[in-house]
């Protein structure tokens, strides 16, 4: 057998990639293995999501990952419910041409340029996860998801629905369940994932804010403009959206799918056993808290607001479990952590809580 | 027999429901849902999951007379029998019948 590491030593790594490329199925283990173990973490994820897709291996999808820099790849599930298919962009790579695959990679970089550049997090888990994923899943695939490990994204109906890339703040959303993941990964169901659902939208709405340069003033604090076809109407006056963080309940009011169900207070909690507990319903009351501390607050509201729930998803107190109070004084605890006892930022929070019906 | 379907949650957290009295369905109609309905029964069942992260939730009765079977499903836990009837639901529902 291969004495690994003086083969190693000796054999420059592109030869290793044409093996990986080219060589039998045991070659290729051995090749990537080979390189791997002088490698973090996060390149083995890359390695072993290229060798799933079956795809080309670029030259530098081998290199160690750099903090700072996103490490992305877009295959196309070409129609097919598969979450992987052949790799039509990666680091470096050209616009594709088609939009799917080039939206996903832009709201790539723009979500991980957020997490990196405002809350020094190197990707979702902050040891630098490469970011996949996934376009033209399934066949008029009316939605998107994160599943655990890549971002699927579908085409949408054509009908009620778009494509499932067309809004940023859908890319973000959708990675910051990965960060709720490795941070206090709330469980899906009920209170917890309304939580979950509503971290997702708050760092989804804050990577359309950082990219658009807007303060909570400017801000739409709307979730999935554009996602609606022109079928659907809006519950406001302003576009149709899934949701809204500013006024839950206004997102559309449209006589198929019926009005937007979400409560901003707990007056309206709503209690079901659809949607894992009306985790996509509730979410609002948390959204709303945000949104009123953001806009008490002023100017960009990744910088205080955010900054503050960020915080709090890390608190050790913030367990799988954690109920709309539980994460409130989790919030309220670092704002006073960061701002101090009788902050404004503090007050804020309080009072943002407060608005929503959860006293802290 | 009477069919009372829901798809729920998803990224757009919407519902998307139907109730189907097949008896009452035109001739066509009333077949492709017997067939539907034969499949999965002569399949085997679905566990009984909760939907994943942003994934679709299933919620299927069906009822003749007295009796009635009921799913529950994630969207990843679908068999192919149940996917191929919630699909026509989902239609028959977008299309607000």
């Amino acid at each position: 057998m291969h004495d690994r590491c003086s083969i190693y030593c000796i054999v420059p790594p592109v030869v290793f990639e044409r093996i990986a490329r080219n060589g039998t199925e045991e070659q290729r283990e051995w090749a990537l293995e080979t390189v791997s173990r002088d490698h973090s973490l996060r390149s083995a994820r890359l390695q072993n999501s290229v060798l799933r897709s079956g795809g080309p291996i670029r030259a530098d999808a081998l290199a160690t990952t750099e903090p700072g820099q996103p490490k992305r790849t877009i295959y196309d599930a070409k129609g097919q419910e598969q979450v992987t298919g052949e790799v039509v962009r990666a680091e470096g790579g050209p616009n594709t041409g088609d939009d799917a695959a080039d939206e996903a990679f832009d709201g790539f970089g723009a979500t991980y340029d957020l997490w990196f550049e405002k809350y020094s997090r190197d990707s979702i888990d902050d040891a630098g996860l490469p970011l996949d994923g996934v376009v033209h899943y399934g066949d008029r695939y009316d939605n998107a998801f994160w599943d655990g490990q890549r971002m699927v994204f579908g085409d949408g109906d054509g009908d009620l629905f778009n494509r499932f890339t067309i809004a940023i703040d859908i890319i973000g959303h959708e990675l910051a369940h990965g960060v709720v993941e490795t941070t206090a990964n709330l469980n899906y169901w009920q209170q917890p994932g309304a939580l979950n659902e509503s971290c997702a939208d708050v760092f989804g709405s804050l990577v359309k804010q950082v990219k658009a340069g807007q303060t909570a003033e400017d801000a739409d604090w709307l979730i999935g403009v554009g996602l609606f076809t022109d079928k659907v109407k809006s519950g406001s006056d302003g576009p149709a959206a899934l949701r809204s963080m500013a006024s839950p309940g206004s997102g559309y009011d449209d006589p198929l799918l019926g009005k937007d169900p979400q409560p901003g207070h707990m007056d309206q909690y709503v209690q079901t056993t659809q949607d894992n507990g009306g985790v996509h319903v509730n979410s609002g009351i948390p959204n709303k808290a945000f949104h009123s501390v953001a806009m008490t607050l002023g100017g960009h509201a990744w910088e205080r607001a955010g900054g503050i729930w960020y915080s709090a998803l890390r608190d050790p107190q913030v367990r799988p479990t954690a109920r709309f109070q539980t994460f409130a004084r989790a919030t309220a605890r670092a704002a006073v952590r960061i701002y101090g006892n009788d902050s404004k930022e503090a007050k804020a929070v309080e009072d943002g809580w407060k608005g929503v019906g959860i006293r802290l | 027999m009477r069919i009372d379907f829901a798809r729920s949650g998803g990224f757009a957290g919407l519902t998307f429901e139907t109730s189907v009295d097949v008896e009452q369905l035109p001739p066509e109609e009333r077949a492709e849902a017997e067939r539907l309905v034969c499949a999965v029964e002569a399949g085997s069942p679905p566990e009984s999951t909760p939907a994943g992260v942003d994934r679709f939730q299933y919620d299927l009765t069906i009822t003749r007379g007295d009796d009635s079977t009921q799913f529950s499903v994630g969207e990843n836990e679908l068999t192919p029998e149940l996917k191929a009837l919630a699909d026509w639901l989902l239609e028959r529902a977008k299309s607000g019948s």
